[in-house]
């Protein structure tokens, strides 16, 4: 009843980082990964991988815009 | 003295030199924030320009300069992110089994921890994760963006299901696993 397959709780660590887990995929991971030490480093890993994600593409770039501009005017004004 | 009025203007051209002047650091802006790609925002927000330029006929000062290209470009990038998932997949790239068949961890595919957990403080590390992400198809990418990025582009929109569109997160989070493990992982072993 409780025991689930590596495999599934890999699909419920994307779960958790998409839809989000219901309370009982919630505690069938914890079970899981409180045994099997591949599976809480899988989803410590994918945890850290999304946290950087999130942080590196919601930096903001800035440029210089000088450039695009004469180079969109000339192509207008051509 | 008269109101604050939008200023019309003689020509396309000059309508034109004044609004690229004027509203392109905030239209750039805009874009880099939906798509998260200086190159692309560039280039959207030319089109828009270029698309004003076409149609500024049809702009009759109703509405802001401003307003109207913002729309224009927001048509811009929902026609990028609708093309970048209509492209078929071309390779399988990320959709190798990392499990056996009775749900166990391939031994090859075991994950082992990082030793490093400060990752994001690491200049060397940010280089080889910004570019796992460049080297993510287009579409799987284009996911991750709009995650963080755009509360207001719809899946709806794009003619994307959720089921698929969860998929694509999946993979490309599994990619990026991959690749760190080949690049960063590794190599600092």
């Amino acid at each position: 009843m409780f025991s689930i397959s590596c495999k599934r709780a890999s699909e419920l660590v994307h779960k958790k980082h998409n839809e989000g887990l219901t309370t009982k995929e919630r505690w069938r991971l914890k079970i899981h990964t409180g045994m099997c030490s591949a599976c809480k480093t899988f989803e410590k890993q994918t945890d850290q991988i999304e946290k950087i994600v999130k942080s590196r593409i919601q930096k903001q770039p800035s440029a210089n815009l000088e450039d695009f501009k004469v180079d969109t005017l000339s192509k207008i004004n051509k | 003295m008269p109101k604050a009025q939008i200023k019309e203007h003689a020509s396309p051209e000059s309508a034109l030199t004044d609004w690229v002047n004027n509203y392109s650091d905030v239209l750039y802006a805009s874009a880099v924030k939906r798509v998260s790609d200086e190159g692309l925002a560039i280039d959207l927000v030319q089109e828009t320009f270029m698309a004003a330029f076409q149609s500024y006929g049809r702009f009759e000062y109703r509405s802001k300069p401003k307003t109207w290209l913002t729309s224009i470009l927001k048509n811009k990038i929902m026609d990028h992110f609708r093309q970048v998932y209509r492209r078929k997949e071309t390779s399988i790239e990320g959709d190798f089994q990392m499990f056996n068949e009775d749900g166990t961890w391939k031994t090859e595919n075991i994950p082992t921890p990082w030793e490093e957990t400060h990752l994001l403080d690491n200049p060397e590390f940010i280089d080889v994760f910004d570019s796992c992400v460049e080297a993510l198809p287009e579409r799987w990418a284009s996911s991750i963006r709009i995650k963080y990025l755009d509360s207001d582009i719809k899946l709806d929109d794009l003619g994307v299901s959720k089921a698929n569109y969860w998929k694509m997160l999946e993979r490309a989070r599994t990619q990026l696993r991959n690749c760190l493990e080949v690049n960063w992982v590794k190599p600092n072993k």
